[in-house]
């Protein structure tokens, strides 16, 4: 018998991947109606732990404890019965089901040998009205936003009687209005005496929420404390073993030089897509221009049109006073666009080749004369890897292989082999741990002293505010206001991005 | 950069080496227990059945690998090859007949590729209607009968060897192979295909057009197609319009046992080669046994499957060791 003061614990874990150790005599004591955030930089093995206490890894070493009770081997099916559940960090709903169908998803109610429909969509909706989720249980999936689906994750976890929910980074992909409707739910699920064990990067989250704090680092437990015991400076010391001194390494000398980009009254109609109207901003030399908004405002609707993969339906856009088209990608890089899109495993990268294919996959035309160059691309990889300062074995590993911050330094030396005048970043540090975070925010800075024009787009307020000369700041589709970095502060953007739209 | 001592995987190992490694395998056996393998005539003979099929399955490479597929082939090769065989026998001469050939591929690669990329219309559903379409046309042309008496050259493309030695037909594949080659492994548009194939909205963010790529693929793939009609009714002797039947499935089987993945995204035009011969090597060692033809279309079936899942289990298990 152990402690049954905590609903889980868990004691000395070893986990061990072939030629890794991701788990290296980890603790966690989890009490009931607390939030227990885990803290650590990409690949510390927060998730390794969550997916060995759900079951879906094994681990080589260690004890599992809940409600007391010793915990053998288990698989996702038997913890989910027992009573914990996990929200994961990528969500997978059949988007083609109603909000019902997935709640129940692979253990609906029965009558006989059918599926008692009546009864799943009441007791869905009795839950959903519980937990003042304003939805309908027959509505689609598909018609939620990645926030909706998170509260219908949430929805099932309760449904199961979870007294043990697992979030892994639930804040990454959603907007800060969503991310206060999350919160609302986390706290009321605490007040029934769950237990959350919570997973994510942001700093002013964590200490909103959090009740106690584990933190590990390189695989190895390091401490346990209430959230009284720290504060940001601390806690980040403490996760990566050093004090970073500065976290947004903004040089307010680079000189900021005449306006190269200029974007005027762009709309995208109706038939296109609608996602914004009436655009028009400029960008100099040297600036680092950012878009902040809530998720949704249409900020990277807006760049993904300038950048050609959406349609504009009327404006017009400058690059050095004269007019440019940009009707697909390939127009836009030949003008000296680029764009590092929020989604990189979509977006930014061929997962499945090698660091070689994609670094040179924008500038192959650069690489060929006659026949592509290789050794031209190696040397230019290497010289990029040392730029960029990116851990790789060799350039011909695949790229899925990385972590996230080597990831997006990858996806950024992809466009720096060729000529960049305007750099798009939408969420350039999404997902990306603080030591990696702080190495791209030094890096926008070179890329500026050298005269680019950079644009980034972000939905974390002390980013924006860190790092940009001026702040564009969007809602439902339009400007609101352009503030300087003097006026800049949290409440003088969130007001613009809540203004409320005349329409 | 680190040096760190790599543990021995199989899955990574099989990945580099194991179609080679079960083609020597094969090979030796073949040649201890199968007697009459070793001669001459019957390695040339091998290469010269799979010439057709193979010259297929080099374009079909470029289809999957773009996460695409065609499974006409079988019926353009009927279409093109009587089509050409008409014109040699009007014209009595094969240059125009080789023209036609190759031109009615890129027809035939051109319409693929436009409906499938203009109407997003699934690469399966298309080229099942052409399946269809194709057969019917070659019956059309020929009325059904078969178009005997075509020109000693292009009889010639299917059967004579240059100093009794080198069969024009794998001449030309080898060709056809090295060029190829160089498309996929040393162009842009190669390298395009495998960043199509992988993640189609990734290389449109990088300044790729994927549906002009998908549409080339099947260009190529079509002109392949049109070589392969010619080799075909060459070894024939004559315009059958009921020939060709099921040379998709060889040319598919040969991608897939080389290595290359359905999914898309990756694959190698050396691992469709070798594929191609450790089929034409299993089927020549089943005639040379006398079994049943029945028989070695089950036993065909049966490595379409399992090299599927050799390939499925090795990459799992070349995944896990990351």
């Amino acid at each position: 018998m152990s402690n049954t003061e905590f609903v889980l614990e868990m004691k000395n874990v070893v986990k061990m991947f072939p030629g890794v150790k991701a788990l290296d005599g980890v603790n966690l004591q989890v009490r009931p109606g607390k939030v227990h955030v885990i803290c650590g930089e990409n690949g510390a093995g927060k998730s390794t732990l969550m997916k060995v206490i759900n079951g879906t890894y094994v681990a080589d070493e260690g004890e599992m404890y809940y409600k007391g009770e010793k915990i053998g081997a288990h698989t996702v099916t038997d913890t989910l019965n027992m009573g914990i559940a996990m929200i994961y960090q990528e969500l997978n709903p059949v988007l083609e089901m109603t909000i019902a169908e997935n709640v129940w998803l692979g253990r609906e109610p029965r009558k006989g040998a059918f599926v008692d429909y009546a009864k799943m969509y009441k007791d869905t909706q009795d839950l959903l009205d519980r937990l003042e989720i304003p939805y309908n249980a027959h509505q689609k999936m598909y018609e939620l936003s990645i926030a909706g689906h998170q509260l219908v994750e949430i929805t099932k976890a309760i449904s199961c009687n979870a007294s043990v929910i697992i979030m892994d980074e639930p804040s990454s992909a959603i907007g800060d209005e969503e991310i206060a409707v999350l919160f609302k739910q986390i706290f009321s699920l605490r007040e029934q005496g769950v237990a959350i064990l919570y997973i994510t990067h942001k700093m002013d989250e964590i200490f909103k929420i959090a009740d106690e704090i584990t933190i590990i680092r390189d695989g190895q437990w390091i401490e346990t404390g209430p959230a009284s015991d720290y504060n940001p400076d601390k806690l980040v010391a403490r996760m990566v073993g050093r004090e970073i001194t500065n976290v947004f390494p903004k040089d307010t000398t680079v000189p900021i030089g005449d306006v190269i980009f200029e974007v005027k009254d762009l709309t995208q109609a109706k038939e296109d897509g609608g996602r914004f109207r009436n655009i028009s901003f400029q960008l100099r030399a040297g600036e680092i221009l950012g878009f902040a908004g809530l998720v949704g405002a249409g900020r990277s609707e807006v760049m993904r049109a300038i950048f050609g993969l959406d349609p504009i339906s009327s404006g017009s856009i400058y690059l050095n006073g004269k007019e440019i088209r940009n009707k697909n990608t390939r127009d836009a890089i030949n003008n000296g666009i680029a764009m590092v899109n929020e989604d990189r495993r979509q977006y930014g990268l061929v997962l499945g080749r090698s660091i070689h294919h994609n670094v040179s996959l924008v500038n192959l035309n650069k690489y060929t004369k006659g026949l592509i160059d290789d050794k031209a691309i190696t040397s230019d990889v290497e010289e990029m890897r040392k730029l960029l300062q990116i851990k790789i074995a060799n350039e011909d590993v695949e790229a899925g292989t990385l972590s996230g911050g080597n990831q997006q330094k990858v996806v950024l030396a992809k466009w720096l082999v060729g000529d960049v005048q305007v750099m798009i970043l939408d969420e350039p540090t999404r997902g990306i741990d603080v030591g990696a975070k702080s190495e791209i925010h030094k890096l926008m800075t070179k890329f500026a002293r050298q005269g680019m024009g950079i644009i980034m787009i972000s939905s974390e307020l002390p980013e924006v505010l860190g790092m940009s000369d001026r702040v564009v700041v969007m809602q439902e589709g339009i400007i609101q206001g352009v503030l300087d970095r003097s006026e800049a502060t949290q409440e003088s953007i969130m007001k613009l991005a809540t203004k409320g739209v005349a329409k | 950069m680190s040096n760190e001592k790599k543990k021995f995987n199989f899955g990574q190992f099989y990945g580099k080496f194991g179609i080679l490694i079960i083609l020597v395998a094969l090979f030796v056996i073949s040649a201890v227990a199968v007697p009459g393998f070793l001669s001459r005539y019957n390695l040339t003979s091998i290469l010269q059945a799979i010439a057709c099929t193979t010259t297929l399955a080099l374009g079909a490479t470029f289809v999957i690998i773009l996460g695409h597929i065609n499974i006409a082939y079988g019926s353009e090769l009927a279409f093109i090859g009587c089509a050409a065989c008409i014109v040699d026998v009007a014209t009595g001469s094969v240059l125009p007949a080789i023209a036609v050939g190759l031109i009615l591929g890129i027809v035939f690669g051109a319409l693929n590729g436009f409906i499938i990329t203009k109407f997003a219309i699934p690469a399966f559903i298309m080229t099942l209607a052409l399946t269809e379409a194709a057969r019917g046309g070659a019956i059309l042309i020929t009325n059904g009968k078969t178009i005997s008496g075509i020109s000693s050259g292009f009889a010639a493309l299917g059967q004579k060897s240059i100093g009794g030695v080198l069969p024009i037909s794998v001449l030309i594949l080898a060709i056809c192979f090295v060029v190829c080659y160089i498309i996929l492994n040393k162009t842009p548009f190669g390298r395009y295909i495998y960043a199509v194939g992988g993640n189609s909205k990734a290389a449109e963010a990088s300044g790729i057009n994927p549906k002009s790529i998908v549409f080339k693929a099947y260009l190529l793939d079509g002109v392949l197609t049109g070589v392969a009609s010619l080799l075909l009714m060459g070894r024939l002797n004559s315009g059958v319009p009921s020939a060709g039947l099921t040379y998709e499935m060889d040319a598919i089987t040969a991608v897939v046992v080389g290595g290359t993945s359905m999914a898309g995204g990756s694959g190698t035009l050396v691992g469709t080669i070798f594929g191609a011969i450790i089929v034409g090597i299993i089927n020549n060692i089943q005639t040379l046994l006398g079994v049943n033809s029945n028989i070695q279309r089950i036993v065909k079936g049966v490595i379409i499957v399992a090299a599927v899942i050799i390939d499925v289990v090795t990459k799992n298990s070349a995944k896990k060791s990351r």
